[in-house]
This record gives C-alpha cells, sequence and structure tokens, in this order.
C-alpha cells in the first residue's frame, strides 16, 4: 500500500502539489486525472522518489520512498518524457533494466516484444512516438515490480494499442496482484480499467473514490410534468445540478436507485426517465457539488 | 556497500564508456605509428611513456572530460533525470558506481597506451630505453589529474541544470582559483625583488600543481614531480568529497533548468564582482607598500573602480533574476566580496612582508645552496647536484645577507643588470630553515665574486665525484665516434668516473673548464625521480681515460689506414681537419696526403696529464653521397707534427676562431 500524507511540493513561488493526503491500496488500478498543472506527474514523481517533498510523507509499504533503495526496487516507473540511452536498442536498455532491476524477466521482455511486434535490434531513436511507449511499458513490466506507475502511457497510441497496453496492464496486476497508478488528463481513458479514482486541481486532491461506488450513486433524471412546476418540488431531494427545459427537468441526484425511484414517483410525473451517466459528467458534477468551477470549455465537452 | 557502490550499475556504466575509451585508444594508437619515425634518435635515450607518446595526456584533458559528460549528462535532461532517480540505487551509490567506472577506463586507457609504447619503442627502435619507474610517476599524476578533473565536473554538473550552465560553474571553478593564485604571484614578483617566482605562496604557487603549471608556466618534468603528484591527489580528494555531497543534495528538478539555482547564482556573482575589484584591490595594495607606479594612484581611482564592480553585481542579478525587488540579496553578495578583497590584500601584505622582513645577519645564515642557476653550462644532473650544495663561505654568506638587507631598505629597488651579472634562485638556511629567494649580483664584479664563490668553488666541482655506477645509467657512445661492446663501455665509464674521484679539487677545475672537445661519453640516469642527463668528457686532465681511449680507437684506426690509404688512391679523401680547445682548421686539398701521413706517423697512442691533445678528422666519400670520418690524434708531445701543422695552416686573424683554408 502507498499512503500519501500531507504532501507538499513547490517550485520556487508556484506550489504545484499541496497538502495532498491519499492512500493507494494494493492490487488495486489507481488513476489519477486532472487538468493541466494539477500536480499529477509531480505527485507521481514525489510517489516514485525522484522529487524529494518539502513536506509530508511517502510510504510504500511502510517504508519513506525518497533515496530508498528496497523501496524503490518495488517500484517501475514509466514517465510523460521518455527516456533512453543514446543509440540504445531495446536490447540494450533490457540489459540495463536486468541490471538495475531485481526482478527483471527477459524471458517477459521477449515475449511483450514479440507481442507488441517491436525489433528488439533496432534503435529505439528510429521509432514512432508509439512505439516508445510501448518500448517503456514493456520495459516496466518485464522488471515485475509491485507498483507500476504510468504517467499519461496512452498518449500517443493508437486505440487498438491501447487496448492492448490496458489489458496487459490489467493481467499483472491480477496475475501479480501489483498495483498500478496510471495518470490522464482524460476521464474517459480511464474509465475501463480503473478501479480507485483520483481527481486533482491546482495541486489537492478534490476527490477519491472507487469507482463502482461514485457510479451507483449518483443519477441523471430526466422528469416531466403537466403542470408548472419549479426546483422548489424537488425539496426533499439531494439535488447535485438542475436544468428545466419547458415541462421536462434534467436533474443530477445523489442516492440510492430505488429511493430515487420511489421519491419521484410520489411526484406523479408524466414523464421518469433514469438516464446513464458518464464518468465525466460524474465528476463534473461532483466537483460543481464541492463548489469547484471548471471553464466553460469542460462544461460543453459534458453537455 | 550497496548503498554506496553498485556493481550492476558499474558494469553498466563501463559499457556506456566503450566508446569513447576505444576511439582514443584508437587516436593515440594512430598517433604512436604515425608520429614514431619523428621520434628516432640517433643516440641512445633514456625517456618515458609521456615522452614518447604524448596522447597519454588526453587521458585528463579530454577523455575524462567526454567520459563524465557521457555518464552524468542526465542530470541536464527532465526525463533523463527523472530516470536515474527513480532507479533503486540510492545517488550516493550512482555517483560512487559511475565515477569508479571513469577512472577504470581511465586506468585502461593508460595501461593500454604503456603496453603500446612499449612495444613500439623497446621491441622496435633498439636506442630508446624507457625509466619505469618515472613512467609510473607520470601515469599516477595522469591518473590523479583525470580524478580531479572528473570531480570538478561532476560538482559543475550537481549545480548546474544545462550543458552550458555546467561550463560556466566548471570553468569557474577550474580555472578560478589558479588564475587568481598566479594574479597574486605575478604581484608579489614584480614588488617584491627577492621574490622567486617559483616559491611564491609556498604550496599555492602553481608550480606545485600540474593543470595550472600546463596553463601557466612550462616544465620538462611536468607530470613525475612528485609534489604535483600529492597535491593532484589532495585536490582530487577533496573535490570528490564535495561533489558527492552536491551531487546528492540535487533536486532532480533542476534538470534542465537555465536558471542557476540561488547559492550558484550568488557564488557567481561574488566571484564576478570580485574579479572586478582585483584592480583596485591592488591599487591599495600598492599604496601600503608604496611600491610601483601604482602607489601613485589616486584614492579616486580606486573608489571608481570600486562603484564599477558594485554596478557589476547588480547588472548581473538583474540579468538573472529580470528583477532588483529584493536587495536583500545583495547583502551577503557584498560583505562576501569586502572579505575576499580584505583576504586578497591581506594575502598580498603577508607575502610582501615575508620577502621584506627577511634579513638575517651573516651568522645567522647555516648555509646557501643555488637552486637556479641558469648561467651555468652544466648537463641537469650537474645541476641537480649542484642544487644540493650548502655553500658556507663566510663571504658568500656576507654577500647574501647584505643584498636582502638592500632590499629591505629599498623596496623599489630594480633590477640594474648589465654584463656579468648574475641573479641566482637561492635557498638560504637560518634556524633549520629553508628560505627561497632571488638575489641579484649586479655586474661584473658582483656577479665574478659570486661566481667565483660558488660554480668555481672547490665545493662544486666536487659533483665531479659523484657519478652514478654504471649499472644505474645508460651510457650512449655516440660522441666517441666508434661502436663499443657493453664490456667496453663499462671499463671506459667506470675507469673515467673513477679517475675523477682521485683528481684533487684543483684538477677538477681544470678539467671542468678544459673546452677541448675530444671525447666524452654522456648518458642517462634517473636522479630525484627526473630524468637526468649528462656529458663527461675525455680529455688530457683524465689521461688514465684517455689513454685507454686511445688504445680502444687504435684497433679500428689500424683498420682505418687501410680504407683511408685506397680513399686517397681513387681520389675520394674529401678533408682532413684538426680540432684543438677552440680552433678548428682544415688542410688544404694538396697537402692532404702528407697531413695524413704525419698524422698517422706521429698518432698518439698515450698522453700524460694535462698535455695539449689534437684531434683529426679524415672524412672520405663512401659513395651514394655519404662520408665517414675517421679520427685520430696527437698531443703535444708530436713535436714533428706540430711543427709541420703550424706551417701549414694560414697565419690565423686574432679575431677569428675559425679558418677555413682552400
Amino acid at each position: 500500500m502507498i499512503e500519501v500524507s500531507n504532501l507538499t511540493k513547490k517550485f520556487n513561488d508556484f506550489t504545484a502539489v499541496n497538502n495532498l493526503s491519499c492512500t493507494i491500496p494494493n492490487g488495486s488500478i489507481y488513476g489519477m486525472v486532472g487538468s493541466n498543472g494539477a500536480g499529477k506527474s509531480t505527485l507521481l514523481r514525489m510517489i516514485t522518489g525522484v522529487y524529494k517533498p518539502d513536506d509530508g510523507t511517502v510510504l510504500v509499504d511502510g517504508e519513506q520512498i525518497f533515496d530508498n533503495p528496497s523501496a524503490k526496487a518495488k517500484i517501475a516507473y514509466v514517465p510523460d518524457e521518455l527516456f533512453f540511452l543514446p543509440g540504445a536498442s531495446m536490447n540494450r536498455m533490457s540489459d540495463l533494466y536486468k541490471r538495475i532491476y531485481p526482478q527483471y524477466d527477459h524471458e517477459r521482455f521477449s515475449f511483450l516484444t514479440e507481442a507488441f511486434k517491436l525489433n528488439p535490434k533496432k534503435p529505439i531513436h528510429t521509432f514512432s512516438k508509439g512505439m516508445k511507449r510501448q518500448a517503456a511499458t514493456i520495459l516496466a513490466l518485464a522488471a515485475k515490480p509491485t507498483y507500476l506507475f504510468f504517467d499519461e502511457t496512452f498518449d500517443g497510441l493508437d486505440p487498438i494499442m491501447r487496448n492492448i497496453v490496458k489489458k496487459v496492464i490489467c493481467e499483472d496486476v491480477l496475475e501479480r496482484s501489483a498495483t498500478a497508478i496510471i495518470t490522464s488528463h482524460s476521464l474517459r481513458e480511464l474509465e475501463d480499467i480503473c478501479d480507485q479514482l483520483a481527481l486533482l486541481h491546482k495541486g489537492g486532491l478534490v476527490l477519491q473514490s472507487n469507482v463502482e461506488n461514485i457510479k451507483t450513486t449518483l443519477h441523471k433524471v430526466q422528469i416531466a410534468f403537466n403542470f408548472d412546476f419549479s426546483q422548489d418540488l424537488f425539496k426533499d431531494i439531494e439535488i447535485l445540478n438542475y436544468k428545466q427545459n419547458g415541462s421536462v427537468a434534467t436533474i443530477i441526484t445523489r442516492g440510492e436507485y430505488d429511493d430515487i425511484i420511489e421519491k419521484f414517483n410520489a411526484l406523479s410525473p408524466v414523464l421518469l426517465d433514469i438516464l446513464p451517466l458518464s464518468l465525466e459528467e460524474l465528476f463534473t458534477y461532483e466537483m460543481a457539488a464541492l463548489g469547484y468551477d471548471f471553464d466553460v470549455s469542460l462544461e460543453k465537452e459534458v453537455k | 556497500m550497496k548503498k554506496y557502490f553498485s556493481f550492476s550499475l558499474y558494469k553498466d556504466a563501463l559499457c556506456q564508456l566503450k566508446i569513447p575509451v576505444i576511439a582514443f585508444l584508437i587516436i593515440s594508437l594512430c598517433y604512436q605509428l604515425l608520429f614514431f619515425s619523428e621520434n628516432v634518435v640517433l643516440q641512445l635515450t633514456m625517456t618515458t611513456f609521456y615522452g614518447v607518446n604524448s596522447t597519454m595526456a588526453f587521458s585528463f584533458y579530454l577523455l575524462t572530460p567526454i567520459m563524465t559528460f557521457v555518464l552524468f549528462r542526465f542530470m541536464c535532461k527532465r526525463n533523463s533525470s527523472d530516470f536515474y532517480h527513480s532507479i533503486p540505487f540510492t545517488r550516493v551509490s550512482i555517483v560512487i558506481s559511475f565515477s569508479v567506472a571513469i577512472m577504470t577506463m581511465v586506468a585502461v586507457f593508460l595501461i593500454i597506451n604503456a603496453i603500446c609504447t612499449t612495444i613500439i619503442y623497446t621491441f622496435v627502435l633498439d636506442l630508446y630505453v624507457i625509466s619505469y619507474k618515472i613512467s609510473m610517476l607520470e601515469m599516477l599524476n595522469l591518473f590523479f589529474n583525470s580524478f580531479l578533473v572528473m570531480s570538478i565536473i561532476i560538482i559543475a554538473f550537481s549545480l548546474g541544470g544545462t550543458v552550458f550552465n555546467n561550463l560556466i560553474i566548471g570553468g569557474v571553478i577550474l580555472i578560478g582559483p589558479m588564475a587568481l593564485i598566479e594574479t597574486m604571484t605575478d604581484t608579489i614578483r614584480q614588488t617584491a625583488i627577492s621574490a622567486a617566482d617559483d616559491y611564491i605562496f609556498g604550496i599555492f604557487n602553481i608550480n606545485n600543481h600540474t593543470l595550472p603549471t600546463m596553463i601557466f608556466s612550462y616544465d620538462d618534468n611536468l607530470f613525475n614531480n612528485t609534489t604535483r603528484i600529492l597535491t593532484s591527489l589532495a585536490l582530487g580528494i577533496i573535490c570528490y568529497i564535495v561533489a558527492i555531497i552536491f551531487f546528492n543534495k540535487r533536486r532532480s528538478e533542476s534538470a534542465a533548468s537555465f536558471t542557476f539555482i540561488k547559492p550558484v547564482r550568488l557564488f557567481l556573482n561574488i566571484c564576478l564582482t570580485f574579479v572586478t575589484c582585483i584592480y583596485p584591490a591592488d591599487l591599495i595594495y600598492h599604496k601600503i607598500i608604496k611600491v610601483g607606479e601604482e602607489q601613485y594612484h589616486s584614492v579616486f581611482d580606486i573608489v571608481k573602480w570600486y562603484l564599477v564592480a558594485l554596478m557589476v553585481c547588480i547588472l548581473f542579478e538583474f540579468v538573472m533574476t529580470r528583477t532588483l525587488k529584493n536587495l536583500k540579496v545583495f547583502i551577503p553578495v557584498l560583505i562576501s566580496v569586502i572579505l575576499l578583497n580584505a583576504t586578497y590584500i591581506g594575502g598580498l601584505l603577508l607575502e610582501y612582508n615575508k620577502y621584506m622582513n627577511f634579513t638575517p645577519k651573516t651568522d645567522e645564515i647555516e648555509y646557501i645552496r643555488v637552486i637556479d642557476d641558469y648561467y651555468s653550462y652544466d648537463s641537469n644532473f650537474l645541476e641537480y647536484i649542484t642544487a644540493e650544495i650548502k655553500y658556507d663561505d663566510p663571504a658568500l654568506k656576507e654577500m647574501v645577507s647584505s643584498r636582502l638587507k638592500y632590499y629591505s631598505q629599498n623596496p623599489d629597488a630594480s633590477f640594474l643588470g648589465g654584463k656579468g651579472t648574475v641573479y641566482p634562485t637561492l635557498a638560504i638556511c637560518v634556524d633549520g630553515k629553508e628560505y627561497y629567494r632571488d638575489v641579484y649580483f649586479d655586474g661584473e664584479e658582483d656577479g665574478s665574486k659570486f661566481l667565483e664563490l660558488t660554480y668555481y668553488s672547490q665545493k662544486n666541482v666536487a659533483k665531479y665525484r659523484l657519478f652514478p655506477s654504471y649499472n644505474d645509467c645508460v651510457i650512449d657512445t655516440y660522441r666517441l665516434a666508434i661502436k663499443l661492446n657493453d664490456n667496453d663501455k663499462k671499463n671506459l665509464y667506470n675507469t673515467l668516473i673513477e679517475e675523477l674521484k682521485s683528481l684533487s679539487d684543483e684538477q677538477l677545475i681544470d678539467y671542468a673548464m678544459d673546452r677541448t672537445d675530444l671525447s666524452g661519453l654522456s648518458g642517462f640516469t634517473i636522479y630525484d625521480n627526473k630524468i637526468a642527463t649528462f656529458d663527461l668528457k675525455i680529455n688530457s686532465y683524465v689521461p688514465k681515460t684517455l689513454n685507454y681511449w686511445f688504445e680502444l680507437n687504435k684497433a679500428t684506426n689500424d683498420n682505418n689506414y687501410a680504407q683511408i690509404s685506397d680513399a686517397f688512391k681513387n681520389n675520394k679523401v674529401n678533408s682532413i681537419s684538426i680540432n684543438h680547445s677552440t680552433s678548428y682548421a682544415i688542410f688544404k686539398a694538396e697537402n692532404m696526403q702528407t697531413a695524413f701521413d704525419m698524422i698517422n706517423a706521429h698518432k698518439a697512442d698515450t698522453c700524460s696529464l694535462g698535455n695539449q691533445v689534437y684531434d683529426c678528422f679524415v672524412v672520405v666519400d663512401i659513395g651514394n653521397g655519404e662520408t665517414a670520418r675517421y679520427r685520430y690524434y696527437f698531443t703535444s708531445d708530436s713535436k714533428e707534427f706540430l711543427d709541420y701543422y703550424n706551417e701549414n695552416l694560414p697565419k690565423r686573424p686574432a679575431s677569428e676562431d675559425f679558418i677555413v683554408t682552400e
């Protein structure tokens, strides 16, 4: 388990991460989402021991991570800006990883390289952006770490390859009880793979929740009446967002599904539909409920 | 152990360094193969690996910087910096593992070069003798300097964020201190007349350090000087420890940052501001000691330069940070610069006073050694011995004492020069401690007196009794013009050095002063970890040796006679000449046959002490544009030949030493 407590990181006058605390349970696929500059990469760098926090602690299985080889041996980090030795091929990088990571499995490396149809003898600098990401992912997975960190890894991958990489990560998590932490600025990317999600904004953790939990507690209700009505009609119901267009209202509400149906039916509507919510919409409304204001472009996207 | 060193990282680093090392080894080998023919010598030569293969110095001024860059450039880019800081190694183990790999490759480079040089110069060219002892010292110095250079570069990489920033920081650290010392040394040299160049500021003098000596000075024994070896090691260790500390403290987020971190920025500001202050500080120094034209600069001149320094300080901060809002940042800079100025001026004054206040009385001087006698014509073996002779002649002590007192009372004294002036560097022993001073003995009278008390003294000529045993040197017989086997060479050398030991001091002076260039032995030996050359004359003041030499020549001369006779028949004799003392004369063509007959009839087989010896050459054309020289001797006992010789040469004008007859 990774425990982050009161983590703070500043770069001159700019606070990139501000008093952030979270817990990443074992065996989960933990997604971190946030807009550009939210602090995702900085947080990841502190958790992987690249940056030293200005305040707070990061414990990996109870050990401090910074400058601690035994804790770092459990971690493999695939950053947003990849690094390979100049002129190196995948085989050369594999040699390097073999020397670095105690659990490194060359057979797994060979298997994955073949599966991804990459040439391990060719210099990596001749690869495309997507192929480089695949190469980095293969090396990280071959290291067989307990914790895998992927920082915006799916950028640059085509949809097919994206699914393959997601599948491989899931398999690793299931087979070895590894934990994967994936960051992205797109909830859509994380929706189908993550079981824990955290939303970062301006250096702070705004929301952290189990995905199943959040999907079953928020609902989008479309309701219509044959009489005039306003939001006051629903005063007994917890409403996160209310929009009315004539006699039809679209309401985002929190609660158990059956309770919601019962409460709305009690008002005798002529139309009552429970519509599916995307993860993005769920997060947007949760954020709005917490008082966070997002820009217009994001709201338009949600609509 | 793993906390400090990782064998796997070390192995990977070696892999990364393969290419630059192999490239430089190939360059070194090509250099040796291409240029070894230019190193071909005519006589036996003692040398070292570096003496014939200067590419070994690539190890520290090219190869080490490149290797350090290869391994540590990850600190200049965000992605590579993140990678190396995320892997399961402590920062200390990364820097130590990488630096051990670099030094391993330096050792490999030096050793392989040494092996190649040995093969080329020992087995291919048989005129070289390699001194392995001195070569090892040189390699040690090159290794330690590589260690020092590597450490400085790691410090620079730990403080900077980009290659450009690192170059600036590395340049300041590497060049700054030595430039400062050289500047201060130069100031002392110009103001304290008795300051001896190589000893100003003691251990800090650049002469005691390899890198600054390479850059600012020159020395034949650059790499085998033991003081330089030790200072390189000491500085290397200090810089390496600093490098590890800075590397460990470095923040990964500094990678690729064009702006310097605050402490580095302040350090650079202090350096730049201080450099601007050196000139006014010098003016203050001159004003205090009242020496030199600089003392006449006004206070305003000094103040204006300090104002310029202040502007430089502000400008630097503004350029670096684009703001002058935070004035508090200038306080530590200005305080540091003021302290540095005080230290600079104080250091100069302390050193200056050291020279001015050194005025030992005659009876306080225990002895004097002449460290640097540039005016002698001795080979460097004799120079090294001369430097160890302790002169305790009261007249000499009096001369030195009075000169030093004069300098103290006349700080503006300057070197007058003139014919006969000598200005040696002396080691003056007072209370068991030696003090090094340049002392000027102006003009013929003082200069001659000094030479009489030192160079021409009996103590000095005693050095001719100190030549090494045959086994401790390499003897070449190229001056003998005949080839000797090892046994004859050994016997001739041993005869000579034994005979020298048996001569009295006066006889040794005669031997040393004799300018007859009859014959001699040259050689190399190791003295104080330096290759020392020597030339030993064979002249009439060592008659036993000379007679032995005649005996060795006899067999060859007898063989030569028949060849020369044939050459006369075929009109192939080019010239016959005679060399005596400082004169040299050639016989006219119509007289050559007779001259040769006379030489052959009267050539000397023996010589007695102090006899005049004449050296005769017969030069014969042996075809293909080549000539052969045959050598004969006759002495002043050969009256009949001497008369013939004097009759057949044109009268010598008094002013000419060399005449060529037609």
